[in-house]
């Protein structure tokens, strides 16, 4: 009997998944897999934005400063994906590369996030797609998110998010099956017209970390206490973090620091370069950048304290998830938990939504012995992906009837 | 009994006659050293093992000696022992012809040599600590109960990590000291790797110690609203006054092979901070006015920022003859210089203390002071204060003080009547009693 085939959409290469977009899209294509689907992964992006090694086979790239991509012939701020949908459906010839890629029968369109909408109407209007369904894989809800990074970035983003806000409806409307990360979007997304919306909550990876990686990155940070925060570039990750600690870290005993790992690094080592205590403060915060998945476990491993000082945005967080399945002491905003409704009464776990108390939480972390790895139970492992995206491809039999 | 040990690491690594936060170690190390307690022992740094060690009284008293005298001295003879030991352990692991020779040179040498060969002995011992550990030292010299105190160029010579590391771990006390905070309020007024260093220093202090004490209650008010808007905890803080008493005698002799007629004094280092250029612009003002324009003597070394104000002093024809620019004056030829000096002015833009306006109205000199930071503090209602900024007021004030002596002699008499030098022996007992307040 010939599996279903479906064809997941991106606007980011998931061959060596770091972001938590990245990853949530790889997990989506292993629980299709286990769930006996077919699937060919698709990403369209803008050239040269990420490197050679981490381009797929079906990846295809686009320029970002083509006009046809444009809304009026004029390019939008903070818009990269939404081009991506429109040079796509735009560009014979990438349209057409993008044909070729495809299997002679799709059973459905998988968009993860609504940028590739665009493309994905012309590919149905083609004879062999008339049939394809589509499914929405939303990962937020857009439109009040990117508003929010226009505002923090001081740019007049009114028709970016005007063109956001149209995709993300339009993919509720058109799609048969939506996927929710969480309850609230859940909701956001049945009431811009989303038919058939399930949760298919963010989840992780089980990581374990290498002793001698643990022990070298102990002696790296010359046996200081560790706090650990780990983002992506992606601006209200910086944002949060500055919000939560301010200007000065001197609350901060000399013997603790702050690890930031990942491409949120760069952001704070601008902004913390800059503020008037630079010496304290860089004394305080070890920036490590983007690492290797096996550093990241062995600094999971050494992490006394989780930091989630996330304020705004839609969505559920991959590194809440992370966090919650690691037993350790997490410091977190409400906003961060968002999805993660049950684990909200876990004791290892303050909520913080202010910047006194996320701070007078770090330091009373500090100031007390290291807190016991809580037991890791049958509520912590509900977060891996095999068990958050269990759902998805019984549901998507269902759409497909088969 | 639980020791008190005090911090002798910048007195060990100075290499000339103790002035500022060098002479404040000193002088109150002289004192303990004195005071045959038996609770009081000394201790140094060494930044490359991370660690604390116990130092010998005699080190210290070596160092001084010399560093007072710039002759070399002969360490006291336990120490000498220790050295000779220690060297001839270094020897001991020494290849054969390097032994013989060294052996022989030693037996010849003076104390000098066996130095140099102890100093190699530790910083083998140092780099072996490096070899074997990044972590810091834990070697207990410390016990619970114990008060570690330090005085010195903590900034330079420690880690301050380091000491939180053990005293969290050990439970003994500290007591540590707030000269300033200016690299940290005033950045531009330092260099800037100066000033990059304070933030973290004050940072650490506050989580270091268990009480700081401030040299002034500026200063006091500076360490205490930095700590506060840092989030770090505050400790408790204490005022400690520093000596201000003379140790130079009477001054003799004349200053006529220095300067010629009257004069107004200014002592300090030449740097930015301490702000020369009022008064420059001050004689300018006075010259473009047509008023009599006073000769300033400035007693100093030249230090950062100065470079264009040097420059006009040497090259501005209204006032080049006016400012006469003195460098390594001696101690006799200092105390001759406040003797003749109409009066003394010190405008600085921020101080911990003002050393220099104590030692005015030491040798019995009016002094026109700013009124910034720790200055009012130091001249109470014996000197009269100034807008540092305040070009014409700068003017204005020393003229009329030129051009009225008795109004001088008027402020010098309340002077001697009123003013009473802070001994080092209290500055000492201060030190003493904030310690003791810890012991366990």
């Amino acid at each position: 009997m010939r599996s279903p085939v479906v064809v997941l959409f991106t606007t980011y290469p998931i061959t060596q998944p770091r972001s938590g977009g990245q990853s949530r899209a790889a997990a989506l294509v292993e629980a299709y897999v286990a769930g006996g689907f077919e699937v060919v992964p698709i990403a369209v992006f803008e050239t040269g934005a990420f490197r050679r090694q981490e381009v797929g086979p079906n990846d295809l790239q686009f320029p970002l400063d083509d006009a046809r991509s444009f809304a009026d012939g004029v390019k939008l701020p903070q818009s990269n994906d939404v081009q991506a949908g429109r040079f796509l459906a735009a560009d014979d010839t990438l349209f057409k590369k993008l044909v070729k890629r495809l299997p002679k029968r799709v059973d459905a369109f998988h968009l993860e996030q609504p940028w590739l909408l665009p493309a994905v109407e012309r590919l149905r209007a083609l004879p062999a797609f008339t049939s394809s369904r589509i499914v929405y894989g939303s990962q937020n809800i857009e439109a009040p998110l990117r508003a929010a990074i226009c505002q923090q970035l001081g740019v007049d983003g009114a028709k970016t998010i005007e063109a956001v806000k149209s995709l993300e409806t339009a993919a509720c409307r058109v799609a048969e099956l939506t996927l929710a990360v969480s309850e609230s979007d859940e909701q956001a997304l049945v009431a811009m017209g989303g038919r058939r919306v399930i949760r298919a909550a963010n989840g992780i990876h089980a990581s374990s970390a290498v002793p001698s990686l643990v022990t070298a990155w102990k002696e790296r940070l010359r046996h200081r206490r560790v706090a650990l925060f780990v983002g992506s570039a992606h601006p209200p990750n910086a944002a949060g973090f500055i919000e939560a600690f301010g200007e000065a870290l001197g609350f901060l005993p000399p013997d603790c620091c702050i690890v930031v790992a990942g491409r949120v690094g760069v952001r704070l080592q601008e902004h913390y370069e800059t503020t008037r205590y630079k010496s304290l403060n860089l004394s305080r915060l070890f920036i490590t950048g983007e690492l290797a998945q096996e550093d990241l476990s062995a600094l999971k491993a050494l992490a006394e304290v989780y930091l989630l000082p996330i304020f705004e945005g839609g969505g559920s967080n991959i590194k809440t998830s992370e966090a919650i399945l690691s037993g350790r002491p997490i410091i977190a905003t409400s906003v961060s938990l968002r999805g993660f409704e049950r684990h909200t009464r876990l004791p290892e776990l303050t909520i913080a939504d202010t910047r006194a108390a996320f701070i007078e939480a770090l330091r009373a972390a500090f100031l007390g012995a290291p807190r016991p790895t809580a037991p890791i139970d049958a509520d912590r492992t509900a977060l891996l992906w095999k068990n958050t995206l269990a759902n998805v491809a019984p549901a998507l039999r269902q759409v497909l009837g088969a | 009994m639980p020791t008190i040990w005090f911090d002798v690491t910048t007195i060990l690594a100075w290499q000339r006659p103790p002035t500022g936060v060098v002479r404040v170690e000193a002088e109150v190390f002289k004192r303990l050293a004195a005071s045959g307690r038996s609770d009081v022992k000394f201790c140094r740094y060494d930044k490359a093992a991370r660690g604390y060690f116990e130092s010998p009284p005699s080190d210290a008293l070596a160092t001084l000696e010399r560093n007072s005298t710039g002759k070399k001295v002969a360490a006291a003879p336990s120490t000498v022992k220790r050295l000779a030991d220690g060297a001839n352990d270094l020897l001991k692991r020494t290849p054969l012809p390097v032994y013989r020779r060294i052996d022989a040179l030693q037996k010849r040498s003076e104390p000098v040599l066996r130095e140099a060969l102890h100093r190699l002995r530790e910083t083998n011992k140092s780099m072996k600590a490096m070899r074997q550990r990044k972590a810091p030292t834990a070697a207990p010299l410390f016990a619970r109960g114990d008060v570690l105190v330090s005085a010195g160029l903590d900034w330079d010579f420690k880690d301050l990590d380091v000491l939180y590391e053990l005293k969290r771990s050990i439970g003994f006390k500290v007591v540590l000291f707030c000269y300033d905070l200016i690299p940290v309020l005033l950045p531009h007024a330092c260099r800037t790797e100066v000033a990059d260093v304070f933030p973290r220093y004050y940072a650490d202090v506050a989580w270091s110690a268990d009480t700081v004490l401030c040299i002034s209650k500026s200063s006091q008010r500076d360490f205490e609203g930095f700590v506060r808007e840092i989030g770090a905890p505050l400790p408790k803080t204490g005022l400690v006054h520093l000596g201000s008493t003379l140790d130079t005698p009477p001054a003799t002799k004349g200053v006529d092979h220095l300067v010629r007629g009257p004069f107004i004094l200014f002592v300090s280092t030449l740097e930015r901070r301490k702000n020369h250029e009022v008064l420059y612009r001050a004689l300018v003002r006075l010259s473009q006015q047509g008023k009599p324009v006073p000769t300033l003597v400035f007693v100093g070394m030249q230090g950062w920022g100065v470079d264009d104000l040097m420059n006009d002093l040497k090259r501005d024809p209204r006032v080049r003859s006016k400012i006469v620019l003195l460098h390594h004056v001696k101690d006799d030829d200092l105390a001759a210089l406040y003797r003749h000096a109409s009066f003394t002015v010190f405008p600085s833009l921020y101080e911990g203390w003002g050393l220099p306006v104590a030692e005015s109205m030491a040798h019995g000199r009016f002094c026109l002071s700013s009124n910034t930071s720790s200055l009012p503090e130091v001249g109470g209602e014996l000197v009269e204060y100034l807008d540092p900024w305040d070009v014409n007021a700068w003017a204005e004030r020393m003229a009329y003080f030129v051009a009225n002596p008795g109004e001088v002699a008027k402020r010098e008499r309340a002077i001697v009547e009123r003013f009473k030098p802070t001994p080092w022996d209290e500055t000492a007992t201060t030190v003493l009693n904030a310690a003791l307040a810890l012991q366990g």
